[in-house]
């Protein structure tokens, strides 16, 4: 489960290194933790840095981010298409749907062999090409 | 470990520089050379992230920002995010 990370955390993470949030982001980087960051959030850490510490160093640790967090649109709107999958996939495509499919492929793939059959055959193959 | 000497750049380095200061990406060309550096240090495997990281945070040590001013300038830049909406 990655773990979303706040702009307070990100702007600690390199303002008090002895912090909690110094110490996830390190595990981030180290690869043994998952991290997801939204762009409202990105963009408020970058005018952190920016206004007290300069674009550049803003620039350089928003791209840290962006390298080593899997940045989303908005929370918002991540967890709202989430749901929304989710409830595509619950609710759309049930196991009714399966048998259906199944039957679907049965009759096609049946009539698809049928009509690669010629006369005295047996079984048709597509492959062989016209008499 | 401070390295001073004179730097005359040219030609595409002189317009990326140039480049990085009008956009924004740095302050000045000084910060925008520095920024070019560290940034291809890492992209040449010269750098790990947390060399990166360790060297933002030396620089962030430089001037530090008390518990207070912290918590006043994340809410202004909370705030300026709200107001935006």
């Amino acid at each position: 489960m990655p773990e979303t990370l706040g702009a307070d955390a990100l702007i600690r993470a390199v303002e008090r290194p002895d912090s909690e949030s110094a110490r996830v982001w390190d595990h981030v980087l180290a690869g043994e933790l998952e991290a997801t960051v939204d762009e409202p959030t990105l963009r408020e850490v970058e005018r952190f840095f920016s206004d007290h510490r300069g674009r550049s160093f803003a620039w350089m640790y928003t791209s840290q981010v962006r390298r080593n967090a899997r940045v989303v649109a908005s929370g918002a709107d991540f967890a709202a298409d989430a749901r929304a999958a989710a409830r595509g996939v619950a609710g759309v495509y049930n196991r009714r749907d399966f048998a259906r499919s199944l039957l679907i492929s049965a009759v096609v793939g049946t009539a698809l062999v049928l009509i690669n059959v010629r006369p005295g055959q047996v079984t048709g193959n597509p492959a062989d090409g016209p008499d | 470990m401070a390295k001073v000497f004179p730097l005359h750049l040219r030609g595409p380095q002189s317009r990326i520089v140039d480049r990085m200061v009008s956009t924004g990406m740095a302050d000045t060309p000084h910060e925008a050379v520095e920024t070019a550096l560290l940034a291809f240090g890492k992209q040449a495997g010269l750098l790990s992230e947390a060399e990166l990281l360790k060297a933002l945070r030396k620089e962030a040590a430089t001037e530090p920002i008390g518990e207070g001013e912290h918590v006043e300038r994340t809410r202004r830049a909370r705030g300026a995010r709200n107001s935006r909406r």
